[in-house]
């Protein structure tokens, strides 16, 4: 019996959506148990806590890795403070160490070894990484939730598999070559299929960011003075002594533009920061200002500029010049 | 039926072989070079100097077409992840935005022409990362689609206003019959399908930024053809670093104008004449220390010998009203010793080679109600402006406007005297 033409190309066209489909990653879901309004008092820390893996993957340890420092990278985009990974890592490593599994810790103990509003768990499910002729795939399926340590609450999570694969379905055969290629370097192609996960994840999860634009407050610098003269070079010995008067309580330093920088200014009196720096022989200063900065315990640094002088040293060349 | 095989089958000719091997080089070259990229990128041997102590914003990325928008996020999102692992500090988005926002900084396309430095004082960021995304282009034509990203971006220091690192990169993938497809359907459907499908933007923009990060995540690894021959200092700040310099040289020169009145002369015969001579004129040369601060002041004795400069030529009047015309200052030492009329005091706030300086002093000054005025004066021969403000009876009001110029205007100023004309 012959089919009908109409039957063929039916065929083949289901078959070319077939081969789309599964050739195309999939769609990700988040579920947010969270108000996100105005009035969303939203966690101002995060941490992301080492994730967890089923211990019968066997990239599990490898994976987990990738994907947390990935999802980290691209979380810091999303408007919280951040914990850096080996900070957690530090201030996790004693509890750890007594044999307490990272899901075992519980949210009251998080915050209080950690210091913040909220931490991120992930385990992962599986993953995948094999280049087998005409096929290949790396996938990563995993779990992720975000807590609120002051409320316990889950403030969102979601359950997600990506998949980055190659086949019968690539439409040329320049990519399926490509992608055969691509999907043999084990490290990049977990680390693709990790950095689409992580995209996908934080399109969908809300951002504090608008909401903190307005509570943002550098510390405050009233003014900058230092004993250098507009028209004075400087030989080794001399001594640049820099004042600032500011917010109380904070830290100060001052570089001498980018040459000598971080130099420690002391609070002297409340508010009144003084710090100094003496040349040195092989010193290379040439029309430099001096920059004083006071930063707080939120990690915001205000800088003021000390503008009635350029530190500028002698040198030979200026004294031939002379 | 075998000697059928046999004799059907026939071997492969060398001309055969030849176009084999010339396909596959093909594809093998095509699969290598489908995605092409033309990055051009230096980095500053200062680079190398950023730890986790200095911090870098990343600013806002300028677009040149409203539907480069969502690309520009992207870029931004793509740089902070990969500079994330670099060897500096980066500033929370929420925080770069929050503070521009606040001092309405809002357009992307004016970054470039802001001196560095103010963005220090604005972010206290120790650099900043400007960017721009120069086209994104898909195109279409039926067998044959691609998809270019453009980008450039130079991240300075806001400290010195050096360009750490500079680079300009396209990133293209096509999608066509040039990468061999595998049937009609695929021939059809793969260009609409690359051009259309977002992912694909995302994956070249990605593509794109970790290439373009790579130097600055490792600036040790760059080669020489990758580094700036010599420091690179921002337009606008090199700009404003010379205003300083000037302004500094001025002021310099100033302090020691100062000085020459306030320092009494060393022992010619006419400056001990002065020293010698009447309370009053002693007065009139008397140091007005208390209300200077020593630290900012060069001390250096007056030069003698002063040459006096012909009396009509001293005389300055500016087009705005009302600037005083003012006593010459064309006396010499023992002209002033002798003089016994009632003291009159001024402040001065500076002292210019170049007229058009001490004009624009004055004009600052009038347009805030002060009433300025230029004073010639000469030193070692040569033209000097001073700018004086006000005349008074006592000199405890002359004090006090000092004081005003100290904490309304931060000007340091001084008071000396004037003839009463």
């Amino acid at each position: 019996m012959k089919s009908h033409p109409i039957k063929k190309f039916t065929c083949a066209a289901a078959l070319a959506l077939v081969a789309l489909i599964s050739t195309s990653c999939g769609k990700v879901r988040v579920d947010v148990h969270h108000e996100t309004g105005k009035n969303w008092n939203y966690p101002e820390t995060v941490a992301v806590l080492p994730f967890s893996y089923d211990s019968a993957i066997e990239d599990g340890n490898y994976t987990r890795s990738i994907l947390r420092k990935t999802f980290l990278n691209y979380f810091s985009y999303l408007g919280y403070n951040d914990l850096p990974l080996d900070t957690v890592d530090v201030k996790l490593e004693p509890i750890i160490k007594t044999g307490v599994a990272i899901n075992d810790i519980s949210n009251g103990q998080l915050m209080k070894i950690l210091g913040v509003d909220a931490v991120i768990r992930g385990h992962i499910i599986n993953s995948t990484n094999f280049t087998a002729g005409i096929y290949a795939e790396t996938s990563i399926e995993a779990k992720l939730e975000m807590i609120d340590l002051r409320t316990n609450k889950v403030l969102w999570d979601t359950k997600h598999m990506e998949l980055d694969s190659s086949g019968i379905g690539t439409l040329s055969l320049v990519d399926m070559i490509h992608d055969q290629t691509e999907n043999s370097n084990v490290d990049k192609a977990y680390h693709q299929v990790a950095e689409s996960f992580a995209l996908k994840v934080l399109a969908k999860i809300p951002d504090p960011a608008s909401l903190r634009h307005n509570e943002i407050r550098l510390p405050r610098i009233e003014s900058v003075e230092a004993n250098i003269k507009g028209n004075n070079k400087l030989q080794p010995g001399d001594l640049i002594y820099v004042s600032m008067e500011g917010e109380s309580a904070l830290v100060g330093h001052f570089d001498i533009g980018s040459f000598k920088t971080g130099i420690p200014m002391k609070e002297v009196s409340s508010g009144l920061y003084t710090g100094s720096y003496r040349i040195k022989k092989g010193d290379l200063i040439d029309g430099a200002l001096i920059i004083t900065s006071l930063s707080n315990k939120k990690g915001l640094t205000a800088k003021k500029f000390y503008k009635k002088a350029l530190a500028i040293k002698e040198t030979q060349a200026l004294l031939e010049k002379k | 039926m075998n000697a059928n095989l046999k004799t059907n089958f026939t071997p492969l000719t060398p001309h055969f072989g030849r176009v084999v091997k010339v396909t596959l080089v093909l594809i093998l070259v095509l699969t290598f070079t489908a995605c092409t990229t033309n990055l051009q990128s230096k980095v500053a041997g200062n680079l190398n100097l950023f730890s986790k102590q200095q911090t870098v914003a990343i600013l806002p990325v300028e677009i040149i077409k409203k539907d480069q928008k969502e690309t520009a996020e992207m870029l931004r999102q793509g740089l902070y992840a990969h500079l994330k692992e670099s060897k500096f500090n980066l500033l929370e988005r929420y925080v770069v935005d929050g503070l521009l926002k606040q001092h309405d900084l809002n357009n992307p396309a004016d970054f470039l022409r802001i001196n560095p430095m103010r963005f220090a004082e604005i972010l206290g960021a120790d650099a900043v990362l400007i960017s721009r995304i120069n086209r994104v282009e898909r195109s279409y034509l039926v067998v044959h689609s691609s998809i270019e990203v453009g980008v450039s971006a130079q991240l300075v220091d806001t400290r010195t206003g050096e360009i750490l690192w500079r680079a300009e990169q396209t990133e293209q993938d096509y999608q066509g019959i040039a990468k061999i497809p595998t049937g009609i359907s695929s021939a059809i459907l793969g260009p609409i399908r690359f051009v259309t499908n977002k992912l694909n933007l995302r994956r070249i923009t990605s593509k794109l930024v970790n290439k373009l990060t790579a130097i600055v995540k490792n600036p040790e690894d760059a080669e020489k053809k990758e580094t700036f021959e010599e420091p690179l200092i921002a337009s606008s700040t090199a700009r404003d670093l010379e205003k300083i310099k000037t302004v500094n040289d001025l002021e310099a020169e100033w302090a020691e104008d100062s000085a020459a009145y306030t320092k009494v002369p060393l022992p010619t015969k006419t400056q001990k004449n002065f020293q010698e001579g009447p309370v009053s004129s002693q007065q009139r040369f008397a140091p007005e220390t208390g209300e200077m601060d020593s630290e900012h002041i060069n001390w250096v004795p007056r030069k003698v010998g002063l040459q006096p400069v012909a009396l009509e030529s001293q005389v300055r009047t500016l087009d705005k009203p009302p600037i005083f015309t003012t006593t010459p200052a064309n006396i010499t030492s023992s002209q002033k010793s002798t003089r016994s009329e009632p003291l009159q005091y001024t402040i001065q706030v500076g002292a210019y080679k170049t007229e058009a300086n001490a004009n624009q002093m004055v004009s600052n000054l009038l347009e805030k109600g002060y009433r300025a005025r230029i004073t010639p004066d000469t030193k070692s021969g040569a033209p000097l402006f001073k700018v004086h403000v006000d005349k008074f009876g006592n000199k405890k009001q002359a004090l006090k406007l000092t004081k005003k110029f100290a904490t309304e205007e931060s000007l340091s100023s001084f008071v000396t005297t004037i003839s009463s004309n």
